[in-house]
């Protein structure tokens, strides 16, 4: 078995991967195996830092021949180094899951000598986890960019999950900041992957059942919200993607030119991952949610800043409105709508029933009426003042996230 | 108002209810399961015993209107722990049959959002506990769980292991001293005494630790959150999870 020590730092240099989702997977369990997948994901702990622990997020090691600027592991950086066998790996995992610790394993690497033998070791550690100890739980395995597409696609047979790490939100930040990575050593995996997950579902064999995701940096480099939405909203149209993650970058190089020497805000994290909700949930496209100079608001959620900007398209009525427009809504989210749907089959709704039906109403009164009557707020400036302070009262919390004097000892994003 | 005492459980409510109805109280009724309700001055009360016959009745007019769905929520209703929940049963189920058609999604109905939030609750609290319970493996490789929810789930949480685990394990809920053991074969549900001196195997302390430096090591330090913690991960049910023992 593995000793604490190697675990800690393998497990410290894996953990700024945002993922630890365990969804999308209905992987059943064999007469002697171990383990399933549920599709919903399960969370089994939380740490402190508000985060779920869903799966095992450890690199098999941290020994890394790239030297990406923004990297924790990058060559040139001073940190302790160790690496893990596949059985220790497989055993540590059956361990974990036995004792409901956690769903699976997310599995990554740094590029120790090559891609190649990188992404051999990671191919060899899940075909033993689900062949010689018959684990059935989640694996969600990072992919090697430039590791021969024969090992990355074999890999897709045995794994839940797996996603290729765009970085950085342009082909020239990357250039600048991770010179060893080209755009499209990470892109083509990704448009193979999608191709054989399109075909192997044709011919009903299992294959990435959670399909693939995908994480950039924002804030290292100089593109606008509306560049990293238009790519996020190519990579769901032209790959599939199940989600794309975002995370804030925060330096560790202060002599280094190519980079700012301030952290992103965490602030702009989260309207980006609202925006990207409104992408893939409520019929948003990018080109609708941001500003004409390429950012979103920094006041008010997306979907209540683009509801500002068209007041002309409200209010709705709440008793005919297709739920389409109902969950263009600020505040009425597609519960709310769903909901909305169900119960106005049998009764007309005025204010009150939405009320009893917890839909919530702090912003959606100023874009409905109920039974013809409107509740909000019609001064256009007095409007605007009682949405800020909805987003005030929301945003006390996730405000709280920038007391970040210390958070220059590490950086948010990893490994591959 | 009339208050009708019951045997707690979907049967002993059946009963109650056409007791109520057989007496055309159904409007004034009360219907709980606790002995320590106090009644109002003035308020009747009868205490009601448990007749399979008549709780059948209700039983097929329930699942007549509101499906089999209606009768299984009203079942799941009664594992929660809110002192409550006969009544807003009782509610639920008379506008059911009043309506004499599915009311489940009739949110704006009085009586339907505060019974759904009820059973949502139950089987919230199933999902998080297939998440938060925690095995220890035992001297003779028994997996073992102890734990203290708010709800009654352990009969619904069993089956969730039994698809997963292909070992032995017992699941012990403390505070109702209910008891869920899968043999490999055979699925055991009873009540008995808590068991005080579990040994614990050789490697047990090892794997813990390796967990409770797992824990630590993927926090990240520099973004501290502890109310979204405490919010997805309420503190009561921590006293069951060794990540959070002090070392």
């Amino acid at each position: 078995m593995i000793d604490g020590e190697r675990l800690k730092i393998l497990t410290e240099s894996a953990k700024y991967d945002v993922s630890c989702s365990s969804s999308g997977s209905r992987r059943a369990n064999t007469p002697n195996g171990i383990g399933n997948a549920s599709f919903g994901g399960i969370c089994h702990s939380f740490t402190a830092d508000g985060r779920c622990i869903s799966l095992l997020k450890i690199l098999m090691s941290n020994k890394c021949a790239y030297d990406c600027q923004y990297c924790v592991n990058r060559r040139s950086n001073d940190v302790p180094r160790a690496s893990a066998t596949p059985d220790e790996l497989c055993q540590l995992v059956i361990e974990f899951y036995k004792r409901n610790y956690i769903e699976g394993l997310f599995l990554s690497s740094a590029v120790e000598r090559s891609p190649d033998c990188t992404m051999e070791l990671l191919l060899e550690t899940v075909i033993k986890l689900r062949k010689q100890y018959c684990f059935n739980g989640y694996i969600h395995l990072k992919g090697i960019p430039n590791a021969d597409p024969l090992l990355i696609e074999r890999a897709g047979a045995y794994v839940d999950r797996m996603s290729f790490n765009i970085e950085l939100p342009s082909e020239k930040s990357l250039k600048l900041l991770a010179p060893q990575k080209s755009k499209n050593a990470i892109v083509r995996p990704m448009r193979m992957l999608t191709n054989d997950i399109a075909l192997k579902k044709r011919e009903r064999s299992k294959f990435l059942p959670a399909g693939q995701t995908t994480q950039m940096i924002v804030g290292a480099s100089p593109e606008t919200d509306g560049q990293i939405l238009r790519l996020t909203e190519g990579l769901y149209d032209a790959y599939r993607l199940k989600r794309v993650y975002y995370s804030s970058y925060v330096p560790v190089n202060f002599t280094n030119a190519n980079l700012p020497a301030a952290g992103a805000k965490l602030l702009r994290e989260h309207r980006l991952y609202q925006a990207d909700w409104l992408l893939r949930f409520y019929g948003f496209t990018a080109e609708e949610i941001v500003r004409e100079d390429g950012f979103l608001e920094e006041e008010y959620d997306p979907k209540c800043a683009w509801a500002i900007r068209h007041m002309d398209k409200f209010p709705v009525e709440v008793n005919t409105a297709p739920v389409e427009t109902l969950v263009r809504v600020p505040g009425i989210g597609i519960r709310s709508a769903y909901r909305i749907r169900e119960a106005r089959k049998y009764a007309k709704l005025d204010y009150a029933d939405l009320k009893k039906m917890r839909v919530v109403l702090k912003r959606a009164r100023h874009f409905i009426t109920a039974d013809g009557k409107f509740y909000g707020e019609e001064n256009y400036g007095r409007l605007k003042n009682a949405l800020l302070l909805a987003e005030k009262t929301d945003n006390a919390e996730q405000l709280s996230f920038l007391n970040g004097a210390e958070i220059v000892k590490s950086v948010i994003t990893g490994e591959l | 108002m009339k208050v009708y005492f019951f045997d707690d459980g979907q049967t002993g409510f059946y009963s109650a209810v056409f007791r109520a109805y057989e007496q055309k109280r159904e409007n004034d009724a009360y219907l709980t399961s606790l002995t320590s309700f106090q009644c109002a001055l003035g308020d009747e009360s009868e205490r009601v015993e448990t007749d399979e016959t008549k709780a059948a009745r209700v039983q097929k007019s329930v699942r007549l209107y509101g499906g089999t769905k209606a009768d299984k929520d009203i079942e799941t209703a009664f594992r929660s722990d809110c002192a409550e929940k006969a009544q807003i049963a009782f509610l639920y189920l008379k506008r059911l049959l009043r309506e004499k058609r599915d009311i489940s999604r009739s949110f704006s109905f009085d009586e339907v959002m505060p019974f759904n939030t009820l059973v949502d609750k139950v089987w919230l609290e199933r999902h998080r506990f297939t998440g938060f319970l925690r095995f220890e493996e035992t001297k003779n490789g028994l997996l073992y769980a102890e734990y203290a929810p708010d709800n009654d789930i352990t009969d619904l949480l069993a089956p969730h292991f039994i698809k997963r685990i292909n070992l032995p394990f017992v699941i012990c809920d403390v505070k109702r001293s209910r008891f869920a053991a899968w043999n490999g074969k055979e699925l055991a549900l009873f009540n008995a005494d808590i068991p005080t001196n579990v040994l614990r195997s050789q490697f047990e302390k090892n794997v813990n630790d390796l967990w409770r430096g797992y824990f630590k090591a993927t926090n990240v330090k520099e973004r501290p959150h502890p109310k979204q913690q405490d919010g997805y991960l309420p503190r009561r049910y921590r006293k069951f999870m060794s990540e959070f023992d002090e070392d």
